[in-house]
């Protein structure tokens, strides 16, 4: 790596952090932030351009795009911290299980081959069309969809440490499976699990954007970056600010939750820079 | 070559019924049925629940009733939707064809676009265009295609005011309008697997430039187009097919939401409305339907790989 890329990515790391830092602060200091509240509509300012009381224009029901992209940042980051929640609580152990206790590996391995066959949006939506639109059900939904990813990424990772030497030394010593797991395995695996977490969290923002852009995840009028882009999109032509701002909030938290995971990447391995 | 297809297709056979049965299953776990709805609004008789339910079939046994439905749809028929009456397999069919060539499209686009730009880059390595590019890659992952779909609309609406890109007309009708309506969303849709291969490319034809064989071919005189195309490429783009089956997944899944953006009357348009309508025979058959555009393209690309690179071990 050359001066200038390594200042390059150096300042690109420190800006997304930056970057998420701030849209984290939208989300926790939303009602400082916002200038009115997400659903006080201005009956005669419909449909305004961007500036003067109105930073980023208002939508069809004269509502405050900046106050509600602002409140979205709550909602998007609520559920993609619980949706990855879930699928980091099972997916975990489930990996750790298949790579652990070899008479399972096939049967979980197998299983997880068979929930790949549904292409991931397809699973989630399918899922909420079971349990009934709604956020709750959205965070459910794309919890349950990305549990086979941390399996797969957990195992092989742990299939690779079973087979070291301190772990057979530990095994003959005859010391318990859960202490062999917690002491030698789980510390073994965090590198590509926080690398996995940051990619995910960007998967599953742009997940329950889609599903709320669909009208399957949170339901208006509560503020959602996908359900806003959802409205807009009647009124495109004629006020495009509705639909180009909220899908600028999701860009931007995916690209930064991506750069810092590519980043965390490199570092763990640079033999993959630049892999997809 | 001929046992390794045949277990594959094996394979990928057990893998549907087993999605089938899944999808079957689920929504069976819904507590109230198709009957119990139909009546939310007035109050039918318990009889009258019970002749309907006998009607539908809904009293037999579930694996009879599974049985049926799968049978059903092996020879094509999908079952009748309880909400509107109308056959579920011929709705399928009006809406399949757009889905398929949104995906056909937009992955066609992607992996020519990603693996020009990334063989490029790692030709020029070091290059304006490589360190130009490396960013762009990773701007083109982050970008819902949902949002950049809308902002092409705008971007056509603002510059080419008067013209008409939405409005599906089938390929069969027009092939020329057909494409022209169908352009944009394919490469909204088909711009992230681009970003994704041509990551891919850059590393792996990298990797693969520094290879022993590769400095061998160029010692022995071979000419450089041929030992960028028979050796660096050959194997170079092994890991790029990869890329691909993986994103394809993630682009099926995006078509479902795009065709929302460009009002396309494809399965992912039925499948939303479907919910919203809780017809349920409708999003059964769509999920196994989009499932199966997803396993086939697996299975094609898992049989490409091996008829590529014949050092992949069976397994």
């Amino acid at each position: 790596m050359n001066w200038l890329s390594f200042v390059r990515r150096r300042g690109m790391l420190i800006a997304s952090v930056l970057l998420l830092l701030l849209i984290l602060g939208c989300a926790v200091f939303a009602p400082l932030i916002a200038p009115y509240a997400p659903d006080q509509m201005f009956a005669r300012a419909r449909l305004a351009a961007p500036g003067g009381d109105f930073l980023l224009g208002t939508d069809h029901l004269g509502r405050d795009i900046f106050t509600r992209v602002v409140y979205g940042a709550q909602t998007s980051l609520m559920v993609a911290v619980i949706s990855v929640g879930i699928s980091f609580l099972f997916g975990v152990p489930i990996g750790i299980v298949a790579a652990y206790y070899k008479r399972f590996d096939n049967v979980i391995m197998r299983a997880i081959d068979v929930l790949f066959s549904f292409p991931p949006v397809l699973m989630a939506i399918f899922i909420v069309a079971i349990l009934g639109p709604g956020m709750v059900n959205a965070m459910i939904a794309i919890g349950i969809t990305y549990i086979p990813r941390f399996a797969r990424v957990v195992r092989s990772q742990a299939l690779v440490i079973v087979e070291m030497d301190y772990v057979k030394a530990a095994l003959s010593m005859g010391i318990a499976p859960v202490r062999i797991v917690t002491r030698h395995i789980l510390p073994n695996v965090t590198g590509v699990l926080i690398i996995q977490l940051s990619l995910n969290f960007a998967t599953a923002i742009i997940a329950e954007s889609s599903l709320s852009f669909l009208g399957l995840g949170v339901q208006p009028p509560w503020p959602s970056w996908g359900a806003m882009l959802d409205q807009g999109r009647v009124f495109v032509e004629l006020a495009p600010w509705a639909s180009i701002f909220p899908g600028l909030a999701i860009f931007l938290t995916v690209l930064s939750l991506n750069l810092i995971g590519d980043t965390l990447r490199d570092i763990a391995d640079p033999r993959l820079r630049g892999a997809a | 070559m001929f046992t390794y297809v045949f277990r594959k297709v094996a394979w990928t056979a057990l893998v549907m019924l087993v999605v089938s049965l899944i999808v079957f299953g689920a929504v069976r776990l819904i507590p109230s049925d198709a009957v119990d709805m139909m009546f939310q609004a007035e109050s039918g008789s318990e009889e009258q629940r019970q002749e309907l339910r006998r009607m539908f079939g809904l009293d037999r046994a579930w694996y009879v009733q599974y049985l049926s439905w799968l049978g059903g749809i092996l020879t094509g028929d999908f079952g009748t939707s309880m909400r509107t009456g109308i056959s579920v397999g011929s709705e399928i069919a009006r809406a399949f064809p757009v889905t398929l060539e949104l995906v056909l499209l937009g992955t066609l686009v992607g992996s020519a676009l990603g693996i020009t730009l990334g063989v490029l880059a790692a030709r020029y390595r070091g290059s304006f265009f490589d360190w130009l590019i490396q960013p762009l890659g990773l701007i083109g992952l982050s970008i819902p295609n949902f949002w950049l779909g809308s902002l092409f609309l705008i971007g056509v609406g603002f510059y080419l005011p008067g013209m008409r890109i939405v409005g599906y007309v089938p390929f069969g009708e027009d092939p020329l309008r057909n494409l022209a309506v169908m352009a944009l969303p394919a490469l909204a849709l088909g711009l992230a697997l681009g970003a994704a291969v041509m990551r891919m490319t850059r590393t792996s034809v990298l990797e693969v430039m520094q290879q022993d064989f590769v400095r061998t071919a160029r010692a022995k005189g071979v000419r450089e187009p041929t030992i960028l195309r028979r050796h660096i490429l050959r194997n170079g783009l092994i890991p790029v097919i990869t890329v691909i089956t993986i994103q394809v997944g993630v682009l099926i899944g995006g078509s479902i939401v795009l065709e929302r953006v460009f009002a396309l009357p494809g399965l992912g348009r039925l499948l939303v409305t479907a919910i919203g309508e809780r017809d349920y025979t409708m999003v059964q058959g769509i999920t196994l339907v989009i499932s199966f555009i997803f396993v086939m393209i697996n299975l094609f690309t898992d049989i490409l790989y091996r008829v590529l690179d014949p050092r992949v071990k069976i397994g």
